[in-house]
Protein backbone atom coordinates (compact mmCIF):
# COMPACT_ATOMS: atom_id res chain seq x y z
CA UNK A 1 0.00 0.00 0.00
CA UNK A 2 1.44 3.22 -0.96
CA UNK A 3 0.52 5.38 2.31
CA UNK A 4 2.88 7.32 4.37
CA UNK A 5 2.23 6.49 8.10
CA UNK A 6 2.85 9.25 10.57
CA UNK A 7 1.68 8.46 13.88
CA UNK A 8 3.53 11.27 15.51
CA UNK A 9 1.28 14.06 13.86
CA UNK A 10 -1.85 13.18 16.01
CA UNK A 11 0.58 15.12 18.78
CA UNK A 12 1.51 17.74 17.46
CA UNK A 13 -0.89 21.15 17.38
CA UNK A 14 -3.37 22.04 16.30
CA UNK A 15 -4.61 17.90 15.22
CA UNK A 16 -3.58 16.79 19.23
CA UNK A 17 -6.02 19.40 20.40
CA UNK A 18 -8.65 18.90 17.63
CA UNK A 19 -9.07 15.37 18.51
CA UNK A 20 -9.20 16.21 22.45
CA UNK A 21 -12.13 18.88 21.35
CA UNK A 22 -13.70 16.36 19.42
CA UNK A 23 -13.49 13.81 22.55
CA UNK A 24 -14.92 16.62 25.04
CA UNK A 25 -17.72 17.20 22.65
CA UNK A 26 -18.24 13.84 22.63
CA UNK A 27 -18.59 13.30 26.22
CA UNK A 28 -21.12 16.15 26.64
CA UNK A 29 -23.31 14.95 24.04
CA UNK A 30 -23.52 11.34 25.55
CA UNK A 31 -23.88 12.46 28.81
CA UNK A 32 -26.32 15.54 28.47
CA UNK A 33 -28.23 13.45 26.81
CA UNK A 34 -28.23 10.57 29.01
CA UNK A 35 -29.09 12.60 31.61
CA UNK A 36 -32.32 13.37 29.76
CA UNK A 37 -33.16 10.33 28.13
CA UNK A 38 -32.94 8.10 31.61
CA UNK A 39 -35.77 9.94 33.25
CA UNK A 40 -38.14 10.18 30.18
CA UNK A 41 -37.18 6.70 29.49
CA UNK A 42 -38.37 5.94 33.39
CA UNK A 43 -41.73 7.67 32.82
CA UNK A 44 -42.62 6.38 29.48
CA UNK A 45 -41.67 2.68 30.41
CA UNK A 46 -43.95 2.93 33.82
CA UNK A 47 -46.38 4.61 32.00
CA UNK A 48 -46.27 1.37 29.30
CA UNK A 49 -46.55 -0.96 32.28
CA UNK A 50 -50.32 1.06 33.29
CA UNK A 51 -53.92 -0.39 33.32
CA UNK A 52 -55.62 2.56 31.28
CA UNK A 53 -55.60 2.13 28.09
CA UNK A 54 -54.98 5.83 26.63
CA UNK A 55 -51.69 5.92 28.41
CA UNK A 56 -50.97 2.24 27.07
CA UNK A 57 -51.42 3.51 23.65
CA UNK A 58 -49.59 6.84 23.53
CA UNK A 59 -46.33 5.86 25.68
CA UNK A 60 -46.99 3.00 22.91
CA UNK A 61 -46.66 5.49 20.03
CA UNK A 62 -44.13 7.48 21.95
CA UNK A 63 -41.79 4.66 21.83
CA UNK A 64 -42.50 3.28 18.17
CA UNK A 65 -42.50 6.48 16.80
CA UNK A 66 -38.80 7.24 18.56
CA UNK A 67 -37.53 3.54 18.26
CA UNK A 68 -38.34 2.94 14.89
CA UNK A 69 -37.47 5.82 12.81
CA UNK A 70 -33.19 5.75 11.89
CA UNK A 71 -31.40 8.30 13.86
CA UNK A 72 -29.44 9.95 11.07
CA UNK A 73 -33.67 10.00 9.99
CA UNK A 74 -34.97 11.73 13.15
CA UNK A 75 -31.62 13.72 13.13
CA UNK A 76 -32.44 15.71 9.93
CA UNK A 77 -35.90 16.13 10.66
CA UNK A 78 -35.08 17.82 13.98
CA UNK A 79 -32.23 20.06 12.44
CA UNK A 80 -33.85 20.91 9.22
CA UNK A 81 -37.86 20.60 9.04
CA UNK A 82 -38.72 20.67 12.54
CA UNK A 83 -37.59 24.76 12.83
CA UNK A 84 -39.15 25.63 9.51
CA UNK A 85 -42.32 24.39 10.93
CA UNK A 86 -42.43 26.53 13.71
CA UNK A 87 -43.69 30.17 13.99
CA UNK A 88 -40.91 32.27 12.11
CA UNK A 89 -39.37 33.94 15.07
CA UNK A 90 -38.92 31.22 16.88
CA UNK A 91 -37.60 28.67 14.23
CA UNK A 92 -35.16 31.51 13.78
CA UNK A 93 -34.43 31.22 17.34
CA UNK A 94 -33.82 27.48 17.29
CA UNK A 95 -31.53 28.38 14.17
CA UNK A 96 -29.40 31.04 14.72
CA UNK A 97 -29.79 32.74 18.78
CA UNK A 98 -30.07 29.36 20.73
CA UNK A 99 -26.25 28.75 21.68
CA UNK A 100 -24.71 25.56 19.97
CA UNK A 101 -27.98 24.97 18.23
CA UNK A 102 -25.74 21.89 16.70
CA UNK A 103 -25.30 21.04 19.77
CA UNK A 104 -28.68 21.37 21.42
CA UNK A 105 -30.28 19.50 18.26
CA UNK A 106 -28.36 16.80 18.81
CA UNK A 107 -28.61 16.14 22.47
CA UNK A 108 -32.53 16.56 21.44
CA UNK A 109 -32.36 13.92 19.53
CA UNK A 110 -30.17 11.27 20.96
CA UNK A 111 -32.24 11.51 24.21
CA UNK A 112 -35.68 11.59 22.48
CA UNK A 113 -33.91 7.76 20.75
CA UNK A 114 -32.51 6.77 23.48
CA UNK A 115 -35.27 7.18 25.98
CA UNK A 116 -37.55 5.80 23.56
CA UNK A 117 -35.37 2.41 23.74
CA UNK A 118 -34.85 2.68 27.27
CA UNK A 119 -38.53 2.70 27.89
CA UNK A 120 -38.82 -0.62 26.60
CA UNK A 121 -36.00 -1.37 28.93
CA UNK A 122 -37.89 -0.35 31.82
CA UNK A 123 -41.15 -1.94 31.22
CA UNK A 124 -39.35 -4.97 30.55
CA UNK A 125 -37.61 -4.64 33.96
CA UNK A 126 -40.61 -3.67 35.77
CA UNK A 127 -42.61 -6.69 33.95
CA UNK A 128 -39.85 -9.16 35.18
CA UNK A 129 -40.26 -8.12 39.35
CA UNK A 130 -42.13 -11.55 40.02
CA UNK A 131 -46.35 -10.35 40.62
CA UNK A 132 -45.75 -11.68 44.15
CA UNK A 133 -43.60 -8.81 44.90
CA UNK A 134 -46.70 -6.11 44.00
CA UNK A 135 -49.07 -8.53 46.02
CA UNK A 136 -47.15 -8.28 49.09
CA UNK A 137 -46.74 -4.68 48.93
CA UNK A 138 -50.33 -4.69 48.24
CA UNK A 139 -51.13 -6.48 51.54
CA UNK A 140 -48.78 -4.73 53.94
CA UNK A 141 -51.12 -1.55 52.70
CA UNK A 142 -48.80 0.57 50.07
CA UNK A 143 -50.41 2.15 47.55
CA UNK A 144 -49.74 2.11 43.69
CA UNK A 145 -46.75 4.73 43.75
CA UNK A 146 -45.70 3.12 46.97
CA UNK A 147 -45.62 -0.28 45.74
CA UNK A 148 -43.34 0.95 42.49
CA UNK A 149 -41.73 3.45 44.52
CA UNK A 150 -39.82 1.32 47.28
CA UNK A 151 -40.90 -2.39 46.29
CA UNK A 152 -41.05 -2.91 42.37
CA UNK A 153 -38.47 -0.32 41.13
CA UNK A 154 -35.60 -1.02 42.91
CA UNK A 155 -35.53 -4.57 42.02
CA UNK A 156 -36.29 -3.59 38.06
CA UNK A 157 -33.54 -1.58 37.93
CA UNK A 158 -31.23 -3.90 39.26
CA UNK A 159 -32.49 -6.66 36.60
CA UNK A 160 -31.91 -4.31 33.54
CA UNK A 161 -28.58 -2.91 34.86
CA UNK A 162 -26.59 -5.02 32.13
CA UNK A 163 -28.65 -4.06 29.62
CA UNK A 164 -28.61 -0.19 30.84
CA UNK A 165 -24.77 -0.58 30.45
CA UNK A 166 -24.85 -1.18 26.73
CA UNK A 167 -27.52 1.31 26.07
CA UNK A 168 -25.18 3.68 27.35
CA UNK A 169 -22.63 2.85 25.44
CA UNK A 170 -24.54 2.58 22.50
CA UNK A 171 -25.57 6.97 23.02
CA UNK A 172 -21.99 7.64 23.02
CA UNK A 173 -21.53 5.61 19.88
CA UNK A 174 -24.71 7.60 18.24
CA UNK A 175 -23.70 10.47 19.01
CA UNK A 176 -21.41 10.41 15.98
CA UNK A 177 -24.35 11.01 13.83
CA UNK A 178 -24.32 14.43 15.23
CA UNK A 179 -21.67 15.20 12.91
CA UNK A 180 -24.13 15.30 10.21
CA UNK A 181 -25.66 18.49 11.57
CA UNK A 182 -22.28 20.36 12.19
CA UNK A 183 -21.48 19.22 15.61
CA UNK A 184 -17.58 18.64 15.96
CA UNK A 185 -17.31 15.71 17.77
CA UNK A 186 -14.76 13.12 17.90
CA UNK A 187 -15.63 11.51 14.33
CA UNK A 188 -15.87 15.22 12.39
CA UNK A 189 -12.98 16.02 14.22
CA UNK A 190 -11.04 13.12 12.89
CA UNK A 191 -12.45 14.06 9.58
CA UNK A 192 -11.07 17.27 9.52
CA UNK A 193 -7.54 16.22 10.88
CA UNK A 194 -7.83 14.13 7.46
CA UNK A 195 -8.95 16.97 5.38
CA UNK A 196 -6.21 18.97 6.40
CA UNK A 197 -3.26 16.50 6.38
CA UNK A 198 -4.51 13.30 4.07
CA UNK A 199 -3.59 11.15 7.06
CA UNK A 200 -7.21 9.62 8.16
CA UNK A 201 -5.92 6.07 8.85
CA UNK A 202 -4.18 7.83 11.81
CA UNK A 203 -6.66 10.06 12.60
CA UNK A 204 -9.47 7.72 12.39
CA UNK A 205 -6.91 5.34 14.49
CA UNK A 206 -6.94 7.85 17.33
CA UNK A 207 -10.48 8.25 17.29
CA UNK A 208 -11.16 4.15 17.61
CA UNK A 209 -8.93 4.18 20.46
CA UNK A 210 -10.66 7.30 22.28
CA UNK A 211 -14.33 5.29 21.77
CA UNK A 212 -12.30 2.03 22.87
CA UNK A 213 -10.89 4.18 26.12
CA UNK A 214 -14.68 5.60 27.04
CA UNK A 215 -16.79 2.75 26.55
CA UNK A 216 -13.82 0.93 28.74
CA UNK A 217 -14.55 3.47 31.38
CA UNK A 218 -18.05 3.34 31.02
CA UNK A 219 -18.04 -0.14 31.54
CA UNK A 220 -15.87 -0.25 34.47
CA UNK A 221 -18.41 2.64 36.40
CA UNK A 222 -21.13 0.61 35.97
CA UNK A 223 -19.32 -3.01 36.88
CA UNK A 224 -18.72 -1.42 39.76
CA UNK A 225 -22.56 0.23 40.13
CA UNK A 226 -23.41 -3.54 39.93
CA UNK A 227 -21.37 -4.66 42.59
CA UNK A 228 -22.64 -1.77 45.04
CA UNK A 229 -26.28 -2.42 44.44
CA UNK A 230 -26.22 -6.16 44.75
CA UNK A 231 -28.41 -7.68 46.90
CA UNK A 232 -27.59 -10.02 49.63
CA UNK A 233 -30.42 -12.30 48.27
CA UNK A 234 -30.66 -12.46 43.98
CA UNK A 235 -34.00 -11.44 42.72
CA UNK B 1 -9.68 -6.34 33.62
CA UNK B 2 -9.01 -2.63 32.09
CA UNK B 3 -5.35 -2.72 32.13
CA UNK B 4 -5.49 -6.19 30.10
CA UNK B 5 -7.78 -5.11 27.70
CA UNK B 6 -5.38 -2.06 26.59
CA UNK B 7 -2.74 -4.10 26.31
CA UNK B 8 -4.20 -6.52 24.36
CA UNK B 9 -5.55 -3.75 21.68
CA UNK B 10 -1.97 -2.50 21.92
CA UNK B 11 -0.13 -5.70 20.99
CA UNK B 12 -2.76 -6.60 18.25
CA UNK B 13 -1.89 -2.69 16.62
CA UNK B 14 2.05 -3.12 17.29
CA UNK B 15 1.38 -6.50 15.24
CA UNK B 16 -0.35 -5.06 12.29
CA UNK B 17 1.24 -1.67 11.94
CA UNK B 18 4.83 -3.08 10.56
CA UNK B 19 2.62 -5.19 8.00
CA UNK B 20 0.65 -2.35 6.62
CA UNK B 21 3.71 -0.20 6.39
CA UNK B 22 5.86 -1.65 3.49
CA UNK B 23 8.63 -0.36 1.62
CA UNK B 24 7.35 1.24 -1.83
CA UNK B 25 8.28 0.79 -4.77
CA UNK B 26 8.24 3.25 -7.82
CA UNK B 27 6.22 4.35 -10.25
CA UNK B 28 3.49 1.38 -8.99
CA UNK B 29 0.84 3.02 -10.58
CA UNK B 30 2.60 3.24 -14.41
CA UNK B 31 3.11 -0.61 -13.66
CA UNK B 32 -0.40 -0.88 -12.75
CA UNK B 33 -1.62 1.10 -15.84
CA UNK B 34 0.52 -1.16 -18.38
CA UNK B 35 -0.62 -4.78 -16.79
CA UNK B 36 -4.43 -3.36 -16.88
CA UNK B 37 -4.02 -1.92 -20.37
CA UNK B 38 -6.30 1.11 -18.37
CA UNK B 39 -6.13 4.37 -16.52
CA UNK B 40 -8.20 4.58 -13.13
CA UNK B 41 -9.49 8.18 -12.86
CA UNK B 42 -11.22 9.13 -9.58
CA UNK B 43 -13.66 11.72 -9.81
CA UNK B 44 -16.18 13.85 -7.94
CA UNK B 45 -19.86 12.83 -8.36
CA UNK B 46 -20.99 16.35 -7.54
CA UNK B 47 -18.37 18.76 -8.33
CA UNK B 48 -19.78 20.46 -10.98
CA UNK B 49 -18.18 22.24 -13.41
CA UNK B 50 -14.40 20.37 -12.11
CA UNK B 51 -16.28 17.04 -12.11
CA UNK B 52 -19.62 15.45 -11.72
CA UNK B 53 -21.52 12.55 -13.07
CA UNK B 54 -24.14 14.68 -15.97
CA UNK B 55 -27.67 13.60 -17.16
CA UNK B 56 -26.65 10.83 -18.44
CA UNK B 57 -24.68 9.94 -15.48
CA UNK B 58 -21.19 9.99 -17.15
CA UNK B 59 -17.98 11.17 -15.50
CA UNK B 60 -17.88 15.07 -16.89
CA UNK B 61 -16.38 18.24 -16.42
CA UNK B 62 -13.38 20.34 -16.67
CA UNK B 63 -11.07 17.88 -14.86
CA UNK B 64 -12.61 14.91 -16.57
CA UNK B 65 -12.17 16.54 -20.02
CA UNK B 66 -8.12 17.05 -19.21
CA UNK B 67 -7.80 13.75 -17.65
CA UNK B 68 -8.89 12.14 -20.61
CA UNK B 69 -6.00 14.43 -22.43
CA UNK B 70 -3.74 12.70 -19.72
CA UNK B 71 -4.89 9.16 -20.43
CA UNK B 72 -4.76 9.25 -24.27
CA UNK B 73 -1.40 10.81 -23.64
CA UNK B 74 -0.24 7.52 -21.10
CA UNK B 75 -1.38 5.19 -23.61
CA UNK B 76 1.00 7.23 -26.21
CA UNK B 77 4.24 6.96 -23.89
CA UNK B 78 3.72 3.49 -22.51
CA UNK B 79 2.74 2.04 -26.81
CA UNK B 80 -0.89 0.95 -25.58
CA UNK B 81 -3.21 1.83 -28.42
CA UNK B 82 -6.75 2.38 -27.22
CA UNK B 83 -6.07 2.14 -23.92
CA UNK B 84 -9.42 2.24 -21.42
CA UNK B 85 -10.25 4.64 -19.03
CA UNK B 86 -12.04 3.90 -15.98
CA UNK B 87 -14.15 6.35 -13.81
CA UNK B 88 -14.38 5.58 -9.96
CA UNK B 89 -16.55 7.94 -8.14
CA UNK B 90 -14.52 9.13 -4.58
CA UNK B 91 -15.20 11.75 -1.78
CA UNK B 92 -12.90 13.87 -0.20
CA UNK B 93 -13.09 10.67 2.63
CA UNK B 94 -12.39 8.02 0.40
CA UNK B 95 -9.53 9.68 -1.99
CA UNK B 96 -7.09 8.69 -0.25
CA UNK B 97 -7.72 5.28 0.85
CA UNK B 98 -8.32 4.52 -3.14
CA UNK B 99 -5.14 6.20 -4.01
CA UNK B 100 -3.13 4.08 -1.52
CA UNK B 101 -4.68 0.82 -2.22
CA UNK B 102 -4.09 1.82 -6.11
CA UNK B 103 -7.76 1.63 -6.87
CA UNK B 104 -6.85 4.87 -8.29
CA UNK B 105 -4.46 6.07 -10.49
CA UNK B 106 -4.97 9.69 -10.74
CA UNK B 107 -7.42 11.62 -8.80
CA UNK B 108 -9.18 14.30 -11.31
CA UNK B 109 -11.78 16.73 -8.86
CA UNK B 110 -11.38 19.92 -7.35
CA UNK B 111 -8.79 19.09 -5.02
CA UNK B 112 -6.34 21.47 -3.20
CA UNK B 113 -3.27 21.43 -3.07
CA UNK B 114 -1.24 22.16 0.21
CA UNK B 115 2.14 21.56 2.03
CA UNK B 116 0.46 19.23 4.53
CA UNK B 117 -1.17 17.29 2.16
CA UNK B 118 1.98 16.75 -0.02
CA UNK B 119 3.53 14.68 2.86
CA UNK B 120 1.17 11.88 1.64
CA UNK B 121 0.51 12.32 -2.23
CA UNK B 122 1.84 14.54 -4.89
CA UNK B 123 0.12 16.86 -7.13
CA UNK B 124 -0.04 18.07 -10.60
CA UNK B 125 0.63 21.04 -12.00
CA UNK B 126 -2.20 23.55 -10.83
CA UNK B 127 -5.38 23.35 -13.98
CA UNK B 128 -7.34 26.38 -11.73
CA UNK B 129 -6.98 28.72 -9.15
CA UNK B 130 -9.65 28.55 -5.83
CA UNK B 131 -10.44 31.79 -4.14
CA UNK B 132 -12.65 31.58 -1.06
CA UNK B 133 -15.75 34.15 -1.32
CA UNK B 134 -19.21 34.33 0.09
CA UNK B 135 -22.59 33.36 -1.08
CA UNK B 136 -25.30 35.74 0.84
CA UNK B 137 -28.48 36.53 0.41
CA UNK B 138 -29.08 40.24 -1.50
CA UNK B 139 -31.27 41.41 1.24
CA UNK B 140 -28.87 41.15 3.86
CA UNK B 141 -26.50 43.72 2.62
CA UNK B 142 -23.43 41.85 3.35
CA UNK B 143 -20.53 43.05 0.73
CA UNK B 144 -17.40 41.28 2.24
CA UNK B 145 -15.57 39.79 4.97
CA UNK B 146 -15.55 43.13 7.00
CA UNK B 147 -19.71 42.82 7.54
CA UNK B 148 -19.61 39.27 8.90
CA UNK B 149 -18.71 40.76 12.81
CA UNK B 150 -21.45 39.10 14.86
CA UNK B 151 -22.78 36.54 12.01
CA UNK B 152 -23.12 33.28 11.25
CA UNK B 153 -20.99 31.62 8.21
CA UNK B 154 -21.46 28.03 7.19
CA UNK B 155 -18.27 26.06 5.95
CA UNK B 156 -18.36 23.25 4.08
CA UNK B 157 -16.34 19.81 5.76
CA UNK B 158 -14.08 18.06 3.33
CA UNK B 159 -12.76 21.86 2.05
CA UNK B 160 -9.80 23.92 3.43
CA UNK B 161 -12.39 27.30 4.05
CA UNK B 162 -11.97 26.57 7.84
CA UNK B 163 -8.03 27.98 7.57
CA UNK B 164 -7.66 30.56 5.24
CA UNK B 165 -11.07 31.69 6.85
CA UNK B 166 -9.97 31.69 10.72
CA UNK B 167 -6.77 33.25 8.97
CA UNK B 168 -8.88 35.90 7.30
CA UNK B 169 -10.96 36.66 10.84
CA UNK B 170 -7.93 36.17 13.45
CA UNK B 171 -6.30 39.25 11.09
CA UNK B 172 -9.54 41.69 10.71
CA UNK B 173 -10.20 41.36 14.27
CA UNK B 174 -14.12 39.73 13.10
CA UNK B 175 -15.93 37.37 15.45
CA UNK B 176 -17.85 34.48 14.04
CA UNK B 177 -19.78 31.46 14.39
CA UNK B 178 -19.14 28.78 12.44
CA UNK B 179 -21.46 26.01 11.22
CA UNK B 180 -20.01 22.99 9.57
CA UNK B 181 -22.26 22.08 6.79
CA UNK B 182 -21.49 18.62 5.05
CA UNK B 183 -21.47 19.83 1.06
CA UNK B 184 -22.28 22.86 -1.19
CA UNK B 185 -25.89 22.06 -1.48
CA UNK B 186 -26.58 22.17 2.43
CA UNK B 187 -24.57 25.46 2.54
CA UNK B 188 -26.91 27.03 0.17
CA UNK B 189 -29.82 25.58 2.10
CA UNK B 190 -28.30 27.20 5.16
CA UNK B 191 -27.66 30.62 3.73
CA UNK B 192 -31.36 29.93 2.35
CA UNK B 193 -33.15 29.28 5.35
CA UNK B 194 -31.35 32.00 7.43
CA UNK B 195 -29.45 29.61 9.52
CA UNK B 196 -26.36 30.87 8.58
CA UNK B 197 -25.11 34.93 7.32
CA UNK B 198 -22.95 33.70 4.44
CA UNK B 199 -21.77 30.29 3.02
CA UNK B 200 -17.95 30.76 2.04
CA UNK B 201 -16.43 28.45 0.02
CA UNK B 202 -14.70 28.53 -3.70
CA UNK B 203 -16.47 31.05 -5.72
CA UNK B 204 -16.16 28.22 -9.04
CA UNK B 205 -17.94 25.99 -6.74
CA UNK B 206 -20.81 28.52 -5.43
CA UNK B 207 -21.31 29.76 -8.64
CA UNK B 208 -22.19 25.81 -9.54
CA UNK B 209 -24.37 25.53 -6.50
CA UNK B 210 -26.34 28.70 -7.33
CA UNK B 211 -27.44 27.26 -10.89
CA UNK B 212 -29.13 24.58 -8.74
CA UNK B 213 -30.90 27.30 -6.85
CA UNK B 214 -34.92 27.95 -7.95
CA UNK B 215 -34.56 31.68 -6.52
CA UNK B 216 -30.71 32.15 -7.61
CA UNK B 217 -31.79 35.71 -8.17
CA UNK B 218 -32.02 36.19 -4.06
CA UNK B 219 -28.57 35.47 -4.13
CA UNK B 220 -24.97 37.63 -4.63
CA UNK B 221 -21.56 35.53 -4.47
CA UNK B 222 -19.67 38.73 -2.71
CA UNK B 223 -16.00 39.83 -1.61
CA UNK B 224 -12.82 39.77 -2.17
CA UNK B 225 -11.61 36.61 -3.23
CA UNK B 226 -9.99 35.02 0.68
CA UNK B 227 -7.82 32.82 -0.29
CA UNK B 228 -5.42 31.49 -3.18
CA UNK B 229 -5.13 28.13 -3.47
CA UNK B 230 -4.12 25.43 -6.40
CA UNK B 231 -6.76 22.92 -7.77
CA UNK B 232 -4.64 19.76 -9.11
CA UNK B 233 -4.60 16.33 -9.97
CA UNK B 234 -3.58 13.94 -7.50
CA UNK B 235 -1.40 10.82 -7.42
CA UNK B 236 0.48 8.73 -4.71
CA UNK B 237 3.49 9.23 -4.06
CA UNK B 238 6.63 7.98 -5.67
CA UNK B 239 5.10 8.12 -9.17
CA UNK B 240 6.95 10.78 -10.85
CA UNK B 241 6.95 8.87 -14.29
CA UNK B 242 3.29 9.08 -14.25
CA UNK B 243 3.47 12.63 -12.93
CA UNK B 244 6.32 13.58 -15.63
CA UNK B 245 3.43 12.44 -18.10
CA UNK B 246 0.64 14.25 -16.58
CA UNK B 247 2.21 17.82 -16.05
CA UNK B 248 3.21 17.48 -19.44
CA UNK B 249 0.50 17.24 -20.84
CA UNK B 250 -0.89 19.80 -18.72
CA UNK B 251 1.96 21.90 -20.35
CA UNK B 252 1.30 21.17 -23.97
CA UNK B 253 -2.42 22.04 -23.61
CA UNK B 254 -1.66 25.02 -22.56
CA UNK B 255 0.95 25.73 -24.98
CA UNK B 256 -1.47 24.88 -27.73
CA UNK B 257 -3.82 26.62 -25.95
CA UNK B 258 -6.63 23.79 -25.89
CA UNK B 259 -6.65 24.50 -22.19
CA UNK B 260 -7.45 27.59 -22.32
CA UNK B 261 -10.29 26.90 -24.91
CA UNK B 262 -11.50 24.07 -22.22
CA UNK B 263 -11.20 26.47 -19.14
CA UNK B 264 -13.47 29.41 -21.34
CA UNK B 265 -15.73 25.93 -21.86
CA UNK B 266 -15.98 24.99 -18.63
CA UNK B 267 -14.93 27.38 -15.98
CA UNK B 268 -15.11 30.94 -16.80
CA UNK B 269 -19.10 30.89 -17.15
CA UNK B 270 -18.96 30.31 -13.10
CA UNK B 271 -17.51 34.02 -12.99
CA UNK B 272 -13.89 33.70 -12.89
CA UNK B 273 -12.09 34.14 -16.50
CA UNK B 274 -8.57 33.77 -17.70
CA UNK B 275 -7.24 37.18 -16.33
CA UNK B 276 -5.37 38.39 -13.62
CA UNK B 277 -3.79 35.33 -11.89
CA UNK B 278 -5.24 32.35 -13.74
CA UNK B 279 -3.53 34.04 -16.78
CA UNK B 280 -0.43 34.58 -15.19
CA UNK B 281 -0.66 30.85 -14.07
CA UNK B 282 -1.53 29.73 -17.73
CA UNK B 283 1.96 31.19 -19.00
CA UNK B 284 3.62 30.34 -16.14
CA UNK B 285 2.87 26.74 -16.18
CA UNK B 286 3.11 26.17 -20.62
CA UNK B 287 6.89 25.10 -20.17
CA UNK B 288 8.10 24.80 -23.61
CA UNK B 289 9.36 21.62 -25.25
Amino acid sequence: MNYQWNWGLLLKEPYAGWLLTGLGWTVALSITGWLIALPLGIAIGIARTSSSRWILRLSGFYVSMFRNIPLLLQMFVWFFVVPELLPARLGLWFKRDLPNPEFWTGVLVLAFYTSGRLAELFRAGLQAVPRGQRMAADATGMNRAQALRYIVMPQALRIILPPLTSEFLSIVKNSSLALTIGVLELTAQSRQIENFTFHGFEAFGAATAFYVLVALVLNLVMVRLQRTLALPVAV
Amino acid sequence: MFVGKISLVGVVVAVLLPVLARGQEADTALTRIRQNKAVTIGFRESAAPFAYLNESKQASGYSIDICNRIAEEIGRKLNIPHIETRYVPVTPQTRIPLIANGTVDIECGTTVNSLARQEQVDFSYAVALAGGRLLVKKTSGIQDLSDLNGKIVALAAGTTAERYVRTALDRSKINVRVLQVRDNAEGLLAVNSQRVDAFINDAVLLGGVLRTAQNKDDFAIVGHPLSFEQVAFMVGKNNSGLLTIINGTIARLLASGELHRLYDQWITPYGVPIEGEVDTLFKIEAIAE
